[in-house]
């Protein structure tokens, strides 16, 4: 019931669905994080997701399939999306750029 | 090389962000932990989402044993209850006494029981531990109707709960609207108004006297302060936290409302420092010592305390208090001060005789000497800034969070927000653009 509530609530927060840009990987503000564990327990291949978000570190795990659940799921805003190729940028500006007409492309599910 | 003993006493957010920082810096250190608690370290805040069955209680655990053995970092389980600052040792309640060449008081707060009677009755339950919130589980489950005291996030955490666990949930408010410390009329009724949607009632003006219980000793409702009775048998409290502070009761160690502690998180007393919950810590702003029952804040904390116990000598900058929560699923960021209220100008004189509610900083009710602010609302977004001598000092953010990021940075940084000035009762487009804008600028420096 609260996953659907969120879920709705993120619609408008996550202008572009994640899935339509070319994704990257996770990456997380480590100050936003609790460690409150929930990334990890959604991930779809178990990659402990706490770990990375808590020292705000990039998910590099080679079994990520980039389904963006650990990102929907956290209650925090911790985690985004990050273009490997862009990995210097400053956050805002990656996200600026991710994402075409400006909607930064963090998604508070 | 001679061996240092690092003890700690408390294994949370500030204990064990602690641990891990000394390791980094000595390998060669012997580092004990000890807590009250049966668990290894696990998230707090979290404790709200196991209650909204976000996650199972096992899997808020933040360290797993193996990580502890992995560090080197011995965790101890027992009550720590003396502290000795000339013989440099802690006694446990089982009777074991550790000495320590640098000692952390990292004891965290915890929840103020009601200040009326009945508050050992069996039903008063509170979001507050790991067993707590396993306690209140198993009540939620057989209970019938709840009332909820208390102003503050963890009070809205708990009524989402309780209502999440279909439990017909009452919140009882003293005042005329949600956390009237810190949301605008606007703000409360928009948050107010999921909360009705999440099934819950409010009670505006309306105070218990007393809990009252039944024979066997269990919750049969409460008596209002206008003598009548509300029926129901589970009393969730969150009115409010204090810092633990039985270890420095008996020494010299000197506190206001928490271990005082200059910006090297160093207290009164040779080799003893505090850090999160449990401490008192220099603000900037207020040039006063604050308290703040922050996540973040006991994490930097921590972190500091460990550089400047293994010799790394480091300033705590205190940073912007900053929250940002999901209540009835709406996204909610609270940064800096944001005090709604210009007319209680130091609001901190009021705010440091009630317990501070969980996830709140002090430096939230404070106010800035100068006073402009910027407002816009649309549907369920809403923005609030408060501006003091031309800088941001403050910001509140309900729904779309686009700009949260560029506000911390921008209040966290001091930056000039004269350019802004002009665009502060604009309408809600023209103001983000030129929010970001600052922020764009600034970035490019
Ligand atoms: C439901 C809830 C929601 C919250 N939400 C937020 C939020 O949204 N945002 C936010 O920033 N913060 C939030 N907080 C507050 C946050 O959890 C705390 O600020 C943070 O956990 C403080 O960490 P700490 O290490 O100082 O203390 P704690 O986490 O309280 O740890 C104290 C430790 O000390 C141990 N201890 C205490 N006394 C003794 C003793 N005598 N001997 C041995 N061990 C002892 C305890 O067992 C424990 O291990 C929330 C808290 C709760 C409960
Ligand atoms: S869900 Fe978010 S806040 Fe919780 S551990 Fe994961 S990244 Fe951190
Ligand atoms: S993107 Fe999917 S697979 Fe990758 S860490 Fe997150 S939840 Fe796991």
């Amino acid at each position: 019931m609260l996953r659907k509530v969120k879920q709705l609530f993120s619609t408008p927060v996550t202008a572009n669905e994640p899935q339509k840009v070319d994704l990257g990987r996770v990456t997380a503000d480590g100050t936003r994080c609790v460690q409150c564990g929930i990334c990890g327990y959604n991930c779809p291949v178990g990659i402990p997701v706490r770990d990375y978000a808590r020292q705000g570190l990039p998910v590099t795990d080679a079994s990520c399939i980039t389904c963006g659940q650990c990102i929907n799921v956290c209650p925090r805003g911790t985690l985004r999306w990050e273009k490997a190729a862009l990995l210097a940028a400053p956050t805002a500006e990656t996200n600026e750029r991710l994402t075409p007409g400006g909607q930064h492309l963090i998604s508070y599910g | 090389m001679t061996q240092l003993h690092y003890l700690i006493i408390g294994n949370g957010a500030a204990g064990v962000t602690a641990a891990e920082t000394i390791r980094a810096h000595d390998l060669n250190g012997r580092i004990t932990i000890v807590t009250a608690e049966p668990y290894p370290m696990y998230s707090r805040p979290g404790l709200a989402y196991v209650i909204l069955q976000e996650i199972p209680p096992e899997q808020i655990m933040a360290r797993q044993p193996q990580w502890y053995a992995q560090q080197r970092i011995e965790l101890v389980y027992g009550r720590a209850t003396s502290l000795n600052v000339q013989q440099q040792s802690v006694a446990l309640e089982n009777g074991r006494i550790l000495h320590y060449d640098r000692l952390l008081i990292a004891t965290g707060a915890r929840a103020v029981p009601p200040p009326y009677a009945g508050a050992d009755l069996d039903g008063v339950v509170y979001l507050d531990t790991l067993d707590g919130t396993k306690h209140l589980l198993k009540k939620a489950r057989r209970a019938k109707r709840a009332v909820v005291i208390g102003g503050g996030i963890t009070a809205m955490e708990l009524a989402e709960g309780l209502a999440h666990q279909g439990v017909d949930t009452h919140y009882f408010l003293r005042r005329d609207r949600l956390w009237s410390q810190v949301f605008n009329e606007t703000e409360a009724a928009l948050v107010a108004d999921k909360m009705r949607h999440h099934g819950i009632t409010i009670h505006l003006h309306t105070e218990a006297a007393e809990i009252l219980g039944d024979r066997r000793g269990r919750v049969r409702g409460v008596r209002l302060q206008n003598g009548d009775e509300f029926r129901c048998d589970l009393v969730g409290v969150a009115i409010g936290v204090r810092p633990q502070l039985e270890l420095v009761e008996a020494t010299p160690i000197q506190t206001d409302r928490a271990i005082l502690v200059d910006e090297t998180l160093r207290s009164s007393a040779p080799n003893v420092f505090a850090a999160g919950d449990c401490a008192q810590v220099y603000d900037r702003w207020s040039a006063k010592y604050m308290v703040d029952i922050l996540w973040p804040s006991a994490i930097a904390e921590g972190r500091t305390a460990a550089l400047n116990m293994v010799g790394k000598e480091t300033l705590y900058r205190k940073g912007t208090p900053f929250n940002a929560c999901l209540l009835f699923g709406l996204h909610i960021t609270v940064i800096g001060q944001i005090n709604p209220r210009p007319d209680e100008v130091d609001n901190v004189a009021v705010v440091q005789k009630r317990p501070l509610s969980r996830g709140a900083s002090e430096v939230w009710f404070t106010f800035p000497r100068t006073y402009q602010s910027a407002w816009s609302g649309s549907g369920p977004n809403t923005l609030r800034l408060v501006i003091g001598d031309n800088h941001i000092v403050g910001a509140l953010i309900i729904g779309e969070q686009s700009l949260a990021d560029t506000l911390r940075d921008l209040i966290e940084r001091e930056v000039n927000a004269t350019p802004l000035l002009p665009y502060l009762q604009a309408d809600p487009q023209t103001l983000r653009q030129k929010i970001l804008a600052l922020g764009q600028r600034q970035e490019g420096i």
